[in-house]
């Protein structure tokens, strides 16, 4: 009984000791956007939807070093017109976020900074991507993303912000 | 058998134990066959990768980054990795307390080569994460050197 105590206790701190040594980073986690019911983010003008989008973001360590990477499938509701594309916005925290899935930090998020898709004028689903690099003096970041419509003359109509899980880098 | 699983657990825990006091923290970053890589002009001009590590020694810390390198045009300039470390603490938010760069000597061959730069820093206080930037350039005379983006990587406090 005591040796399977003993045991026990051994083994348990070998636990503790390996998940404290393990980093705990979660590079290439795939969060999908929209989160939750929502299946897409949707850029309006006077009421009448222009472009629509949804996608992945995941941080990623590449061979141009760490970057928040958006993957968006982008479909242009009026082609033919002004074209469709993404914007990400990477947003960062200096704080100390807690699980599960680091919604809750210290401090505010901030922008970091931002990259746009290609565009697209195709009224089918077109795949895109936006990528930025992450900043070294934080842990967590997350992605924004919004859909809008480029227009030449006059401000792009878009979606309102979608906003990823946060992740630790 | 039960006192051989008994006595392998034992000499697992002396290694873990033994090796967490150490307290050495390393990270990894990139690999041979997906290195980091440095253009200019459109052109690859060198790759690395290697393993970022900090080991702590009475009151001072040695930072240092083993990385592998190759000059993937090695007629002309030579090519180098930067390390940009710091050490953070953390209240309601976190802030670089303390920290510094250094970088690898010159390399020029066409083929891979370690070099393990490093830097003993004194650190007064606790900190409660470390993080290296780390990046691949290529050494030009004249004008900025150019880079690859930066892999940035680190670990909690050991």
């Amino acid at each position: 009984m005591k040796a399977r105590l003993a045991v026990g206790a051994v083994l348990g701190a070998v636990v503790l000791i390996v998940l404290a040594a393990v980093p705990s980073n979660a590079l290439n986690r795939i969060r999908e956007w929209p989160r939750g019911s929502v299946a897409n983010i949707v850029a309006k003008e006077s009421g009448v939807p222009q472009a629509r989008a949804h996608g992945t973001w995941k941080v990623r360590d590449t061979s141009n070093g760490t970057r928040s990477i958006s993957s968006a499938k982008v479909q242009d509701l009026r082609p033919g017109g002004n074209s469709a594309f993404v914007e990400l916005r990477t947003q960062s925290n200096s704080g100390i976020c807690a699980s599960p899935e680091y919604t809750s930090c210290t401090k505010k998020w901030y922008h970091y900074k931002s990259d746009q898709t290609r565009r697209t004028n195709s009224d089918r689903w077109v795949s895109l991507s936006a990528s930025t690099s992450v900043d070294q003096a934080d842990s967590f970041t997350r992605g924004v993303m919004k859909v809008c419509e480029d227009q030449r003359l006059s401000p792009d109509p878009c979606s309102g912000y979608t906003y990823t899980y946060g992740d630790k880098y | 058998m039960r006192r051989i699983l008994q006595q392998a657990i034992a000499l697992a825990v002396v290694v873990v134990l033994a090796s967490a006091t150490a307290g050495w923290a390393t990270q990894g970053w990139r690999s041979q066959s997906k290195p980091l890589r440095v253009f200019d002009g459109g052109v690859a001009k060198g790759a690395g990768y290697g393993s970022f590590s900090a080991a702590p020694a009475s009151g001072r810390v040695k930072v240092s980054n083993a990385g592998k390198l190759r000059d993937l045009k090695p007629t002309g300039n030579s090519i180098y990795h930067d390390t940009r470390y710091s050490f953070f603490t953390c209240g309601s938010g976190c802030n670089a307390a303390t920290g510094s760069t250094f970088q690898s000597t010159r390399w020029n061959g066409n083929y891979w080569r370690k070099f393990t730069p490093s830097k003993t820093h004194n650190l007064s206080s606790a900190y409660d994460f470390a993080r290296g930037a780390i990046k691949v350039c290529e050494d030009q005379k004249f004008s900025p050197d150019p880079c690859s983006g930066q892999v940035v990587t680190g670990f909690d406090h050991f």
